[in-house]
């Protein structure tokens, strides 16, 4: 025996300096498991484990077997061989061994194919009913142009039947009920889309209303939210001489409303000349929430304040943020309309 | 990963992984919770997994979500017990599918997942040690069983075949 309990602390030592061969490791390591109390001692002294040894020569994988390793096939290793094959675990040579195999003993062949069978395929048939409660809201740079255009276009919109409101007769039911005609209009829009133009963890921002001068010295009247990443510019040509000018402002020295609210989100809504068409600046990912009603409303006061009538629009929401109601409102001037829905819209 | 990925992840891989937790758990509204679950957490997560390693991300975290689940409200003994060998499927015209999906409800859980993730995903044997928290060679023995498990639970081949 290479190793008992008469020679084994020089051989010991020979093996904690990696002086031995793997064969002689091999019997170090039986002879410690078969010795608790020399191991013991061995690792109290020297801090060694087995297993850092392990990781530094000799190695278990040179211990396991393939299939390759075995020259024949019984009734006792017959099924491993098939599921081995059925696995692709088995080399070209030992296919051969089982193929011969199930050929000298054609019986076996039905399980041979049974094992072939025992396979599971997935079935397309059955989905998760619940997808869609997984998927979370992506809003496009174009689609988000036209969250933030639709709202002022609205508020213009109806900026615009109030004034042609005010030179007739406000309480003229011609006036009313064009007016809400263009509601339904609205609202089409709106229950589409929710109301909601944007996300962020941080929930809706306020926006600050305050008044500057552009320019060609023209009234601004600007919309302060924060966390702006987005710049766009919308003009609605067809209402002059109001137009609109709805972005997230980047602080960029080509950005007008960046130089002046460096860092800050605006909706604007100037009174002026201008002749550009629709037009992206430029759009990245926009994180802050913003209510589409919410700047409905915006818009509106901005237009009130330019033109000092103090237009206000009010909404009311049920439980699940849904639009119930909606109120326009000057000192003159007042319209409300509530809005039936289905219970299950 | 942006939300269009995560988004795409759901579309892609949410009925693979509520089959297979179906499969696993023959409970369609748990199965149901633990794919909200997952998601949940990988929308938690989605900024730190990139979309190639998703599909992995989401089975592991399917599997694992299940195992908890399995071990607090069935109080389920997850190692490799097994099982009770009695060969026959009791019915008048043995069909092999019935037959398998029968067989694979009575191996046991660990066995019954890593080939349901062979089998469905096509997953290696390192991956499904990945995804299971098993050596590659735990795995392959588990399958093994597994499959010898289920042709011994399905019985004669030749009313099979």
């Amino acid at each position: 025996m290479f190793i008992n309990r008469n020679n084994y602390e020089s051989i010991i030592i020979d093996y904690l300096d990696g002086k031995l061969n793997a064969s002689q490791k091999v019997a170090v390591e039986l002879f410690l498991d078969a010795n608790p109390d020399i191991a013991e001692e061995i690792y109290s002294v020297t801090g060694f484990t087995l297993q850092e040894e392990y990781s530094s020569g000799f190695s278990r994988e040179s211990l396991l077997k393939s299939f390759d390793d075995i020259d024949e096939i019984s009734t006792k290793n017959f099924e491993e061989f098939c599921i081995a094959y059925y696995e692709k675990d088995l080399s070209k040579q030992s296919e051969e061994l089982l193929f011969n195999y199930v050929k000298s003993h054609p019986e076996n062949n039905i399980l041979f194919e049974l094992y072939g069978k025992i396979k599971f395929d997935r079935d397309n048939k059955v989905q998760f009913s619940n997808k869609g409660k997984l998927l979370k809201p992506v809003i496009s740079p174009v689609r988000r142009i036209l969250y933030y255009t639709i709202p002022v276009a609205a508020a213009i919109l109806l900026f615009i039947l109030f004034r042609t409101g005010s030179k007739q007769n406000f309480n003229s039911k011609g006036v009313t009920e064009k007016l809400i005609s263009e509601m339904n209009i609205l609202e089409s829009v709106t229950n589409s889309d929710e109301g909601i133009l944007s996300e962020d963890k941080k929930g809706p921002h306020k926006m600050n209303l305050s008044h500057d001068f552009g320019a060609n010295n023209e009234v601004i009247a600007v919309f302060d939210t924060n966390n702006s990443t987005t710049y766009e510019k919308v003009l609605l040509a067809s209402i002059k001489p109001i137009n609109a000018n709805i972005g997230t402002n980047t602080g960029e020295a080509d950005s007008e409303y960046g130089k002046l609210y460096s860092r800050l989100t605006n909706i604007s809504v100037t009174a002026g000349k201008n002749e550009e068409a629709i037009k992206k600046e430029e759009a990245k990912e926009d994180r802050e929430k913003v209510l589409f009603w919410e700047a409905i409303e915006l818009s509106l006061k901005g237009i009130g304040a330019l033109t000092e009538n103090n237009l206000a629009l009010y909404t009311e929401t049920d439980d699940r943020g849904k639009l119930k109601g909606i109120k326009l409102q000057t000192e003159k001037f007042e319209f409300e309309r509530r809005i039936k829905r289905n219970i299950n819209n | 990963m942006t939300v269009a990925e995560y988004n795409l992840c759901v579309k892609e891989f949410a009925d693979r992984l509520y089959h297979f937790i179906l499969k696993n758990i023959r409970d369609d509204e748990v199965a149901k919770d633990i794919i909200q679950d997952t998601y949940e957490k990988f929308w938690i997560r989605h900024d730190q997994v990139t979309f190639s390693k998703s599909r992995s991300y989401l089975f592991t975290a399917a599997y694992h979500t299940m195992i908890d689940y399995m071990r607090k409200k069935m109080n389920l003994t997850l190692v490799d017990e097994p099982a009770e060998i009695e060969s026959g499927f009791n019915s008048a015209e043995p069909d092999l599918k019935e037959s398998l999906n029968w067989a694979l409800s009575k191996i046991p859980q660990i066995q019954r997942s890593v080939i349901l993730l062979r089998d469905y995903e096509g997953y290696s044997y390192e991956e499904i040690g990945e995804i299971t928290n098993l050596s590659e060679s735990q795995v392959k023995v588990y399958i093994y069983r597994g499959r010898l498990a289920l042709r011994k639970l399905i019985g004669n081949p030749e009313v099979l075949i």
